[in-house]
């Protein structure tokens, strides 16, 4: 990057670079889920990242029922993880493009607060389901991690409200001559 | 609005465009025009000076205070 660029603009390239990467090994977990569920033995031994479920081995093969189920939620998880990591990604774009005050980057951080929310209850429903079809045991914990999202997720809806009341603001302003 | 801005008349008295004014005061010709029509929310004290300055006149001759008929 050159040196000409805005400390906001750097701040908006890096985020859409880590999101990027983050959209990569997301979208690669998936696709190691996926190549497990059609692993000729037919043994499920493996850590499903995107579901966060840990499957005991089995001694025959998936039923339609269960290779669907598990199909379906490893898509859905996936999709829920990667909605954040998009919506940052769009964040870093507009800042990148000077996008400093305006109604369209307060959207942009009022949808990374609901893809922050989505994607937690996703896995919420989604994993104990998932464990109850295979006799799994999910161990559910209220940890820092889950506190630190949460806060995350109202610190980014705060901000929204912020840029939107200065967008007002700003309007206001340009009514001055 | 009961603020009534005159300050086409000034400029008139002045034989000065809109344009030329603009250019001098460092606002836009459509800021302007729209301070001409009245369809501001407000003029900044650099914004007065600038145009009293240019036209050499008083606050007073660009604004004048107008009761409504219902405050009347």
């Amino acid at each position: 990057m050159g040196t000409t660029h805005t400390p906001l603009q750097r701040h908006g390239h890096r985020l859409m670079s880590l999101a990027s990467l983050a959209l990569f090994v997301t979208f690669m977990s998936w696709l190691l889920a996926m190549a497990a569920q059609v692993a000729p033995s037919g043994q499920l031994h493996t850590w499903f990242e995107p579901i966060g479920v840990s499957l005991p081995r089995h001694q025959a093969p998936l039923t339609m029922t269960q290779g669907l189920a598990l199909a379906i939620s490893t898509l859905l998880c996936t999709a829920a993880m990667m909605w954040p990591w998009w919506e940052l990604r769009r964040l870093g774009r507009g800042l990148w493009q000077g996008d400093v005050i305006s109604a369209r980057l307060a959207r942009v951080v009022r949808r990374l607060a609901h893809a922050l929310v989505g994607a937690s209850v996703v896995r919420m429903v989604v994993t104990p389901s998932v464990a109850g079809l295979f006799g799994a045991q999910v161990n559910v914990r209220l940890d820092s991690g889950l506190f630190l999202l949460v806060t995350i997720a109202i610190v980014a809806y705060a901000m929204a409200a912020i840029m939107q009341h200065a967008v007002a603001v700003q309007a206001e302003n340009h009514e001055f001559v | 609005m009961t603020i009534i801005v005159e300050l086409d008349v000034m400029l008139a008295r002045r034989k000065m465009k809109s344009k030329d004014l603009a250019a001098a005061i460092g606002i836009t010709e459509a800021n302007l025009s729209q301070l001409k029509q009245g369809k501001v929310k407000g003029v900044r004290f650099a914004t007065l000076e600038a145009i009293c300055r240019e036209l050499d006149c008083q606050p007073g001759d660009l604004l004048r205070f107008e009761k409504n008929a219902e405050q009347a």
